[in-house]
């Protein structure tokens, strides 16, 4: 027997590259080469699939699969650097519609559209993504587009982040939106340019409500909005304190309660009273966490009801709990 | 220095080494690294799962989500054989969503089969061991003996194989498997004796 052979028996070596297994099932490699990969085959279930898969779908599939994945972790791993701030926070950010109105949160993990924005003017952002501008300065006007799936018309929540992480909230409404096909993207009119009056980092569209709800004035806010029956007693309901209250409250409940990340989507009732009525889990990334979302709502606190003609009445809410 | 080589120290680390880094500087930059390093085999078993393109990617994006919360605490000594598990069992969670009744869990359960990795490496090679190795080779059924000794020894292809034996190539695969496994169990009694 031959002895230099034979401690390949115990022979487990690291896996194999895409291009050595596209090169073996194409029969390219000598026979010493191909005999190692078989060795490794013998050893590596994994390995084994992915070979399997290559003769299946052919190595150009798993390949433009693989570029996709490539792309999107490093987005997640760049981004995540990025935000810090965001993490820290255990950030909740969070979409109210109300009185019918819906929207489309763009998943955040589409990278393409994110990588391409620095270049572009007007500044594109897709909907509750959070983006870096580069050179926004004091008083001057930026535009503003935004792409998302949309069935009414809406006022959109600006919020602008400062180097101190500071954040300012505004208001804008958008003129016009292509409602033809709601189930596409569409493209969102640009919407009113508003005046920013502090150097800014970051822009981030965290909320919007419908525009069935009264308008309110754009205008800088400070501490959260000034909510309630402003508009011929007709309001939308609000947690105590605004959106930034519930923000707040959301990400202390959550980091909290548990460790995980995830997204979930949720939907509750609100009585007249405000209380919380049923509720349940629309979407969610993670399974694990909808527990935790429906406890964190039952916990929480009375909202103010909406109003409608000076009366309350009940309403549907939608939020969107970023763990 | 060090900052200009670090992407070059990644390459240089084994898996386990690099969890072990994640878990000291917490720095996703690392973990992206691993997942990628092993990024096509995941894709490849999520897409064997799925048949699906779009959600063997997500698939993918979410056990890398997996990997970030989970190699924070998990005491990894294997990587390959954890991330294998990993990937396996978030798929079949998929497919059971997917598929309440279960009907397609069936033909996935053969996966079960190489469950255990077969690890030999750790036990240090001399010649006393070489001998003790050909014994036990000797120990082996016929089938497994032969496709043993043609795989390692003599370093036939499959296809030789194929050809010389007459077995089919699931076949010899798996007597090298069932070889391999009974090896390893006949040398650690041979080490207590």
């Amino acid at each position: 027997m031959d002895r230099n052979n034979m401690e390949n028996i115990v022979d487990t070596s690291g896996c194999l590259s895409m291009e050595e297994l596209t090169a073996y099932h194409k029969d390219q490699l000598d026979n010493d080469k191909a005999h190692l990969v078989e060795q490794h085959l013998v050893d590596c279930e994994m390995c084994s699939d992915t070979l399997e898969m290559i003769a299946e779908h052919g190595s150009e599939k798993i390949n433009h699969i693989n570029d996709k994945v490539a792309k999107r972790v490093d987005l997640s791993t760049e981004r995540k650097h990025e935000q810090n701030w965001i993490n820290m926070a255990a950030a909740v950010v969070l979409l109210i519609t109300v009185g019918g109105g819906y929207v489309y949160l763009n998943s955040s993990t589409d990278g393409a559209a994110m990588a391409e924005i620095k270049q572009e003017q007007p500044v594109e952002i897709i909907f509750g993504e959070t983006i870096p501008v580069e050179s926004v300065t004091t008083n001057e006007e930026t535009p503003i587009k935004v792409i998302h799936r949309i069935e009414e018309r809406l006022i959109l929540q600006v919020a602008t982040i400062d180097a101190d992480d500071n954040i300012e909230y505004y208001d804008s409404t958008i003129n016009e939106i292509n409602i033809d096909e709601p189930n596409e993207l569409a493209i969102v009119n640009t919407i009113e340019p508003f005046v920013m009056d502090s150097v800014v980092e970051k822009v981030s569209i965290i909320g919007s409500s419908s525009i069935n709800a009264p308008v309110r004035k754009k205008r800088r806010t400070k501490g959260g909005y000034a909510y309630g029956a402003e508009d011929n007693g007709n309001a939308v309901a609000y947690f105590p304190g605004g959106d930034k209250e519930l923000k707040n409250y959301l990400t202390a409940v959550a980091k909290k309660m548990t460790k995980l990340k995830g997204e979930v989507e949720v939907i509750f009732d609100l009585d007249t009273n405000g209380k919380i009525g049923r509720s349940k889990v629309k979407k969610s990334t993670n399974k694990d966490l909808n527990e935790f979302a429906i406890k964190i709502l039952d916990e929480m606190p009375k909202w103010n009801p909406a109003t409608k003609n000076g009366k309350s009445i009940g309403s549907r809410q939608k939020l969107i709990m970023i763990f | 220095m060090l900052f200009f080589n670090r992407k070059r120290n990644f390459e240089q680390l084994s898996d386990v080494d690099l969890v072990q880094l994640y878990k000291e500087k917490d720095d996703l930059e690392i973990v992206g690294f691993l997942f990628k390093r092993h990024q096509h085999l995941v894709i490849s078993i999520a897409f064997k799962y799925s048949k699906n393109e779009a959600k063997a990617e997500d698939a993918a994006m979410e056990v890398f989500e997996i990997l970030t919360n989970d190699l924070k605490h998990t005491e990894v000594t294997n990587f390959k054989g954890w991330l294998f598990s990993v990937v396996k069992n978030h798929c079949l969670k998929q497919i059971r969503k997917d598929n309440r009744e279960g009907k397609m869990i069936d033909q996935f359960t053969y996966f079960m089969e190489n469950e255990d990795e077969i690890d030999l490496s750790n036990k240090t090679i001399n010649e006393a061991r070489l001998d003790e190795l050909e014994n036990c080779i000797g120990e082996l059924k016929d089938e497994q003996r032969i496709c043993i000794e043609l795989f390692y020894l003599k370093k036939m292809r499959y296809k030789e194989m194929e050809v010389e034996t007459g077995f089919s190539f699931k076949e010899i695969k798996s007597h090298i498997q069932n070889g391999k496994r009974k090896l390893g169990i006949l040398l650690s009694k041979d080490g207590q004796k």
